[in-house]
């Protein structure tokens, strides 16, 4: 094999490992069957209060729970539909809105099968919830079906050592592009709850 | 030992660098490609609303300089386009059905639903703006795009204002069906 033969070898490799490694990462980031819904948008604390039931800080005690939940109430349809539900148990911590006591165990529904169908923007934000892990969540209260939080971007917000995180870009408390600044004051969870309870009353 | 070393870093190092320019490329656009859209934007819908407004939102489709072309037909076992209640906090949701390899790629068809537990006090103007967003979907546009341009893709858009398919979504339309 002559040099130029080599060289051009060599080139055909580079490209052809290019090639693969482009495609095993278009592979890697395809979408899997998902729920794409349109949810309300809330700019501000006030509004996201005024739309929560229910404000708690709670613990996640059981978590990734899924099930085919008829949320469908529409009155006189026969094809009903089950919808498939990411279900997860709270104990309540802290009670900053709502009809609810410390102690007390609820369960919340995030839309989507975790594993093979879930809901887009939690997919993307990793926003289903986690076992043994602490939330402020705002949520919505239904006669039959589990709570739901306002929304997926907006509605619940992890706490770590009272220091609020959210992955999301919409969220009203605990997002920062920049890590260093991650615990700030204003992202203190005692802080976030002195401005939801301004607009409780 | 180093020449061989360099053999093996050197291209290593260059397929690297290939990959992040051809990954750059396709996902530079400022709308962003949602692969659960229809593999045909000739669709034909079923309209199963409560609400009035169908056809203002097919129109707005329609009407762009894009491949979409959507037909109202009667009967079942099109894609549709619903309402009802739910017990749940969304406005609409879009579901892809009969997917190209059964689980992932483009949709053979569709579901819209839209929400009347939440939409109950909204004007139609509203209602048209989350519809409008749901057909988005179905033409392979993805939530908020990053480029901070009007969307109707984007979640904080003004409902009571935005119920068009704007430049950008237009764009990324024509790209997802582009030959």
């Amino acid at each position: 094999m002559t040099i130029k033969h080599k060289r051009v070898t060599s080139i055909l490799g580079v490209v052809a490992l290019s090639i693969a490694l482009t495609v095993l990462l278009c592979i890697g980031l395809l979408p899997k069957p998902m729920f794409h819904g349109d949810y309300p948008y809330y700019p501000d604390v006030e509004s996201i209060t005024d739309a929560a039931d229910v404000i708690i800080v709670g613990e996640v005690t059981k978590a990734r729970e899924v099930k085919n939940l008829m949320v469908d109430r529409t009155p006189n349809k026969s094809d009903k539909e089950a919808t498939p539900y990411t279900l997860s148990t709270i104990k309540v911590l802290r009670v900053i809105k709502g009809d609810l006591n410390i102690g007390d165990v609820i369960t919340i529904k995030q839309l989507g099968d975790y594993r093979n169908k879930p809901e887009a923007t939690l997919h993307e934000m990793d926003g289903y919830l986690s076992k043994d892990t602490e939330q402020l969540m705002f949520l919505c209260e239904y006669e039959n079906s589990p709570y739901s939080p306002v929304n997926p971007a907006q509605g619940i917000i992890e706490v770590r050592n009272g220091v609020l995180h959210s992955n999301n870009k919409y969220s009203l408390f605990g997002y920062s592009t920049d890590t260093a600044n991650a615990i700030r004051t204003d992202n203190s969870l005692d802080v976030a709850v002195e401005s939801i309870k301004k607009f409780t009353d | 030992m180093k020449r061989k070393l360099s053999k093996i870093i050197v291209p290593m190092l260059l397929s690297l660098l290939i990959t992040s320019m051809l990954t750059t490329v396709a996902f530079a656009a400022q709308y962003i490609y949602y692969g659960g859209g229809l593999l045909n934007p000739a669709v034909e819908v079923e309209n199963r609303l409560s609400y009035g407004i169908f056809h203002d939102c097919v129109d707005e489709w329609n009407s762009t300089d894009t491949p979409v072309d959507i037909t109202q037909v009667p009967g079942s076992g099109h894609s549709y386009i619903i309402s009802g209640q739910w017990d749940d906090t969304w406005y609409g949701m879009y579901t892809p059905q009969s997917r190209q390899y059964v689980f992932w790629g483009r949709a053979g068809k569709f579901k819209i639903e839209l929400n009347r537990s939440t939409l109950v006090s909204e004007s139609d103007t509203f209602r048209s703006s989350v519809l409008v967003h749901e057909l988005g979907h179905a033409f392979c546009l993805d939530d908020n795009p990053s480029s901070g341009n009007s969307s109707i893709m984007n979640y904080d858009r003004n409902r009571n204002y935005l119920t068009w398919p704007t430049s950008d979504d237009i764009a990324g339309v024509n790209d997802a069906y582009a030959d």
